[in-house]
C-alpha cells in the first residue's frame, strides 16, 4: 500500500463529471484555477473539489495503517436568468446522478445535496443552483 | 518519561498455540480490564478491614474494521475464532496486546501477552459507516506485562 494520490482522487471525481458533460447536450465544465469567460445566457457548470480534514482509522505508523480522507464536491450549476429553473434542474439532475451515493475507484460518495438556488449568484446575470456532495477515500498506507 | 497514542499500538493473534502470532491488520481499538479477586482476612479485634487479592483474571475488547479475509492469517482467524465449535476448543488462543512503538514489534515495545476465549463477536453496519467488527474476550490463564527482547 501507499500513501494516497489526491491528485488522483481529484481526476476520479473531476473526469467523471467532464465525460458527462461532453455527451449531448454538451455543457461546458471549468474546474478550479482555470480562467472561463462564460458566454451570456448560456448554461454552464463549475466543479470546485477540495480536500479536508482527515482522520485515524486504525493503529499503526507510517506504515500498514489506515487514514480516512474526506473532501466536498461543490458544483456550481449556470444557467441564463429570466427563464426560469428547468434547464438548469435539467443540468442538476444529470450532475446529481453522477454522484449521489456512488462508490468509484475507492471514492465514496454520500447522499447529495442540492441543487440549492443561490440568492445571489456568482458571477451575477446568471441563475445558479449548487449541488454539493461529500466524499471520503481510505488511504491504506 | 514518554507517552503514547493510541495509534501507536498493535494487535497479534493466533488460533493456536502451535501458531505464530500475526498482526491483525487495520484494528480500531483494544482494551484489556484485569481483576483481582479481593479476599477479606479481618480477624477479631482489628481495628480496619485488612484484605489479600485473590485470582487474577481479564476481559476486553478488539475493535477492527472489517475486511475480507482467509482463514491463517491474523485478523481472519480472530474473525472465525467466534465460530470454533467446543469440539475443537481444544485449541488456545493467544493474543499480545502492544501498547507503543507503533506496533513494530520492535525491542523497545512494551505488550500484554495471555491466552484468550473469544465470548463474543459483533458484526456491525451502519449507513455512511465503515463496517466494525468488536471481538469481546477473558483471558485464559498467566497475564503478561513484559518487554519486547
Amino acid at each position: 500500500m501507499a500513501a494516497a494520490d489526491l491528485n488522483a482522487v481529484r481526476a476520479v471525481i473531476e473526469g467523471r463529471l467532464a465525460t458527462e458533460l461532453a455527451n449531448s447536450p454538451a455543457i461546458p465544465v471549468v474546474f478550479h484555477n482555470m480562467a472561463y469567460e462564460p458566454t451570456p445566457n448560456s448554461s454552464w457548470v463549475q466543479c470546485l473539489v477540495s480536500f479536508g480534514s482527515n482522520e485515524y482509522l486504525s493503529f499503526g505508523g507510517t506504515t500498514a495503517s489506515d487514514n480516512r480522507i474526506v473532501g466536498l464536491l461543490l458544483i456550481n450549476i449556470f444557467s441564463a436568468k429570466g427563464v426560469g429553473p428547468g434547464a438548469n434542474y435539467t443540468i442538476g439532475k444529470r450532475v446529481r446522478d453522477l454522484y449521489n451515493r456512488v462508490n468509484v475507484s475507492g471514492v465514496y460518495f454520500d447522499a447529495a445535496t442540492g441543487p440549492e438556488v443561490l440568492g445571489s449568484p456568482a458571477p451575477e446575470g446568471y441563475f445558479q443552483t449548487q449541488v454539493r456532495v461529500t466524499f471520503e477515500s481510505i488511504e491504506e498506507l | 518519561m514518554a507517552f503514547y497514542r493510541g495509534e501507536q499500538g498493535n494487535v497479534l493473534f493466533k488460533h493456536d498455540s502451535g501458531d505464530t502470532l500475526t498482526v491483525v491488520t487495520a484494528v480500531r481499538s483494544w482494551s484489556l480490564t484485569i481483576d483481582k479477586e479481593s479476599l477479606e482476612v479481618t480477624k477479631m479485634g482489628d481495628t480496619f478491614r485488612d484484605r489479600v487479592g485473590g485470582l487474577i483474571g481479564g476481559s476486553g475488547s478488539i475493535e477492527v474494521f472489517y475486511e475480507k479475509t482467509a482463514a491463517g492469517d491474523g485478523k481472519g482467524d480472530l474473525i472465525r475464532e467466534i465460530l470454533t465449535t467446543p469440539a475443537t476448543e481444544s485449541t488456545v488462543a493467544g493474543a499480545e496486546l502492544y501498547t507503543y512503538d507503533a506496533g513494530s514489534q520492535a525491542a523497545t515495545s512494551e505488550k500484554l501477552a495471555f491466552n484468550l476465549l473469544i465470548t463474543s463477536s459483533e458484526f456491525s453496519a451502519s449507513v455512511g459507516e465503515l463496517q466494525v467488527v468488536t471481538f469481546n474476550f477473558e483471558t485464559k490463564g498467566a497475564i503478561a506485562l513484559t518487554t519486547v527482547s
